[in-house]
């Protein structure tokens, strides 16, 4: 044991050299990348090297605080125990605000169910939302919808995050201050009236997928009111080949939905008709149901 | 050889093994005072409100059903606090000036809900369902009091956990017939407890789990 050092406060600390600096850059001019984590570490000096060799620097066991262990854990456990003293208050009062006037259909205390129906790539999906006094806590699917069957897959559990987004718009803005909306249809008309009298060459009209008649066919009267403007249709993750192979097959655009309960072996190439396709719901159950197990 | 204990130590240690018990005592005495007294339980305490709703008036007074506005009180476990719009369904047409209504008006004017202070308030951390309660045979005044002689509205009850065990272990001496829960008046009969196990098979009470923890604290 006599050939371990003794480190402790008898042991004078090394003296600091000074950095010698010319030398320094000298010396790393030459020499092309060399990492280095401290200007001492670089420039190599006496007590670097002496921390290097030694395990455990000068007073490292040592705690040479003011507070003493013993105080220190005293503070720290009489600090957990009086926490609990909070608890020892009496309960505020707390208000009750009601409504001023109760939507008539809702009992306070139970759920109210909406049905409603989310749109995924144009195809809508029916939907079932639970809400509780008026906020709306859970998506499931609509057994009496024929997209879904009752099922629900991810976009529509998840469809109960994008109520609560905080990006939604809240307010009509314009140009990034609050506006309403007498003022924004006052600037539609204004800017549509322009557009008419150049029979809507300037107007364009960018949309997703759209599968609604109705919505279909006030595009259209649109178009015919100003047969210059475009109707751009785009949509990030689209079935656009299928459609286009519908086209081949049928000579129409139209997209398949699958009868797989009236098939024994279905052999899908890159379709993934269980997960993606607008009647996934609708293949689940018939999978489920009548072709027991499938294989990947 | 020198004492370690002064003389005074014997005196002081005498006191002690007397004085500090009864210091004890009189410390737990405190807080058991505390924890009963009004200022805990705020019991018999009338809060003050916006608007100085009188259930004497509308109850005694006018002979207003409870179900008028607390209307969810038998289908949900909450039991419904009126909206404005039910005050006004009197108050559009009368006492249509009074100041003292001021609050109600200027709520209905600016589709502002009034701040009620609650009286009777459980912590978050417990369930309460009113409607099993109703529809099990406790009636209203059992747990509230004698509303209908109310000014002002105050806790006739602690609404303690240790108070609502009291029923929930032996709910017989508390029940009441299906026609009488909104009978303010209502006081059990002498022969309550001697009426046995039947109140309890009537009502479709089982006391022999009414009393696990995960019944309220769900």
């Amino acid at each position: 044991m006599s050939s371990f050092p003794h480190y402790g406060k008898n042991t004078p600390a090394p003296h600091t050299s000074r950095i010698d600096w010319s030398s320094l850059r000298a010396r790393l001019k030459g020499q092309g990348k060399q990492y280095w984590r401290s200007l001492k570490e670089a420039a190599q000096t006496p007590e670097f090297r002496a921390l290097l060799e030694r395990e455990f620097p000068d007073g490292a066991s040592e705690w040479t605080g003011s507070l003493s262990r013993r105080e220190f854990l005293l503070l720290v456990s009489s600090s957990l125990l009086l926490g609990g003293l909070a608890g020892c208050t009496r309960q505020p009062v707390e208000q009750i605000l009601p409504y001023v006037q109760q939507p008539s259909d809702m009992t306070l205390g139970e759920p109210l169910s909406f049905a409603t129906a989310m749109p995924l790539s144009g195809f809508g999906v029916g939907m079932v939302v639970q809400s509780r006094e008026g906020r709306p806590i859970k998506a499931d699917g609509n057994r009496l919808h024929p997209a879904s069957l009752g099922g629900s897959d991810v976009w529509l559990q998840t469809a109960i995050y994008g109520l609560y987004d905080p990006d939604r718009a809240k307010a009509i803005l314009h140009y990034g201050k609050a506006s309403t909306s007498p003022a924004f249809i006052a600037a539609l008309h204004m800017a549509l009236q322009f557009q008419g009298q150049r029979q809507g060459a300037g107007l364009r009209f960018l949309t997703g997928n759209v599968t609604s008649p109705t919505l279909a066919a006030q595009l259209k009267a649109l178009l015919e009111k100003h047969p210059q403007a475009k109707w751009h249709q785009y949509e990030p993750i689209n079935r656009d080949h299928a459609l286009e192979g519908a086209r081949l097959a049928f000579g129409e655009y139209v997209a398949p939905q699958y009868q797989l309960h009236k098939s024994a072996v279905i052999v899908s190439l890159d379709s993934d008709f269980l997960y993606v396709h607008p009647m996934r719901l609708r293949h689940v159950a018939a999978a489920v149901c009548h072709l027991g197990v499938l294989a990947p | 050889m020198p004492q370690t204990f002064h003389p005074r130590s014997n005196s002081l240690f005498r006191t002690a093994l007397l004085g500090v018990p009864v210091v004890i005592c009189l410390f737990g005495y405190g807080v058991w005072a505390v924890w009963w007294s009004p200022y805990m339980t705020r019991v018999d305490v009338a809060l003050d409100q916006p608007v100085p709703f009188s259930h004497q008036h509308h109850v005694a007074g006018l002979g207003i059903d409870c179900r008028y506005c607390h209307v969810s009180v038998e289908t949900s476990a909450f039991a419904g606090l009126p909206p404005t719009e039910t005050c006004m369904t009197c108050h559009s047409q009368v006492w249509t000036d009074a100041p003292v209504l001021a609050p109600v008006r200027q709520s209905w004017a600016a589709a502002r809900p009034l701040h009620w202070n609650r009286v009777h308030d459980l912590p978050d951390f417990v369930f309460f369902n009113h409607a099993i309660h109703i529809q099990r045979g406790i009636g209203c005044s059992t747990c509230h009091g004698q509303v209908d002689q109310m000014p002002l509205i105050w806790k006739n009850e602690t609404l303690y956990m240790k108070w609502c065990l009291e029923c929930h272990r032996d709910p017989t001496p508390y029940l009441r017939p299906a026609d009488q829960i909104y009978n303010m008046d209502w006081k059990p009969g002498s022969n309550q407890t001697d009426r046995g196990e039947h109140p309890l098979e009537i009502h479709d009470i089982h006391p022999e789990f009414m009393n696990d923890c995960s019944f309220c604290h769900r």
